[in-house]
């Protein structure tokens, strides 16, 4: 496991998850207990797999340090899905819906200190408490409205375009990205990549 | 756009509406009634924007009968999102809870029956009742989901493929669709997709 950050306490990660939760609803002392109680803290080193091709999923993952990269294969080539950085939800939520193995790949870009939780035991506090289904369902909303704005900025946009906007949306860690990564995820070559950033 | 006033026809859109509830998760009856009570019968003719570019979006609608086109501009330019068919619902992408003025537009393609409720109202029974407030939940994790995949395929599928795509899952779609439009939702000319057509009918 991860051996440069400094060794972190269990609190912290799960300080950071309290205040995000807090963002998204109003929610009583007694309640984020009984998430927080419920969350583990998991560490992946650099180009570890999170969640690999194949597998049902049995993990949501809260994000306190470091970037992950969601992609999956397409005959053979990668195409990526989004860039999750500190302060995300991931988890295939298609494979938990349907229970079908999932094609995603999630995958760690630098080391990461992860929250995980089964969502069976996620379900379980929705059908205990009102409050935190409601939470979960503020939280889908938002998700929500990040994907319809990824698509609307995606599609039918030229390269540059499109790469310009990734830089807006993604301006906090863009410097974390490699370049290799960016043209994958907005579906262009190497070249036209440098090509356009020249500009 | 009409309210109705046939009673008959609001109470089997309702009737619809209630059994596809259910089948996502189980409801006391008493909660589903307080929800399906929020819920009125609006009607709208063929080509009608029901939902405008830059409106902050006041209800949830859920599609009795017809096809809704869900579209956005770039320079000018019409770019076609989606199209929503019977049984699904539409909102305008949560602008009530952004409070930013929604980029998309919402059309009827043919003469639509919707079912629709004040956000307001959907968050006070979600308040009242945690069944529904479940419901709610499940169904954001679905749209969630669905629309993720769009996302998905719309990166690694072609044009081409994206189009077999429609014709194996949404023959709705395909029938009632205008050909331009279908051929703008698949990022392809008219006339690349009658070409594409008459290669699939040879098959």
């Amino acid at each position: 496991m991860n051996k440069r950050i400094p060794k972190i306490t269990d609190k912290d990660p799960k300080l950071h998850l309290k205040e995000t939760l807090l963002q998204a609803a109003i929610i009583s002392e007694n309640n984020i207990q009984k998430i927080l109680n419920i969350f583990e803290v998991v560490k992946y080193d650099k180009n570890q797999q999170i969640i690999k091709e194949g597998t049902v999923a049995e993990y949501m993952y809260f994000i306190s340090k470091g970037l992950v990269r969601v992609y999956y294969f397409k005959t053979g080539k990668e195409i990526i899905d989004w860039f999750a950085e500190e302060g995300s939800f991931i988890g295939n939520l298609y494979s938990h819906i349907t229970t079908k193995p999932g094609f995603d790949i999630y995958e760690a870009m630098e080391d990461v200190t992860l929250l995980r939780v089964e969502f069976s035991d996620l379900e379980k506090l929705y059908k205990e408490s009102h409050e935190i289904e409601s939470l979960s369902r503020k939280i889908m909303e938002q998700y929500y409205i990040t994907y319809v704005e990824r698509v609307h900025n995606l599609r039918a946009l030229p390269s540059d375009e499109k790469y310009h906007l990734f830089l807006k949306y993604y301006a906090p860690i863009i410097n974390r990205i490699p370049l290799k990564f960016v043209a994958i995820y907005l579906g262009i070559t190497a070249e036209t990549l440098s090509r356009i950033r020249a500009k | 756009m009409k309210k109705l006033t046939d009673e008959n026809i609001e109470t089997q859109a309702k009737f619809t509406l209630k059994n596809n509830l259910s089948a996502v998760s189980k409801v006391n009856a008493d909660d589903l009634n307080l929800l399906l009570d929020k819920f009125e019968l609006v009607s709208y003719i063929k080509n009608t924007e029901i939902i405008k570019e830059g409106d902050i979006a006041e209800y949830f609608y859920f599609i009795y009968k017809g096809i809704i086109k869900i579209y956005f501009f770039i320079n000018d330019k019409i770019v076609i999102d989606r199209f929503e068919e019977e049984g699904a619902f539409f909102g305008g992408n949560f602008t009530h809870l952004t409070n930013q003025p929604g980029t998309h537009v919402y059309e009827s393609i043919d003469d639509v029956l919707l079912l629709r409720i004040k956000y307001e109202d959907l968050e006070k029974v979600c308040k009242e009742s945690h069944d529904i407030e479940r419901l709610y939940r499940i169904s954001m994790e679905m749209f969630h989901r669905s629309y993720s995949t769009n996302l998905s395929k719309f990166k690694s599928l072609s044009s081409e493929e994206r189009y077999y795509e429609l014709i194996k899952h949404h023959t709705n779609i395909i029938n009632r669709v205008p050909l331009k439009d279908i051929a703008n939702y698949l990022n392809m000319t008219p006339e690349t997709l009658s070409r594409i057509r008459a290669k699939y009918d040879k098959k």
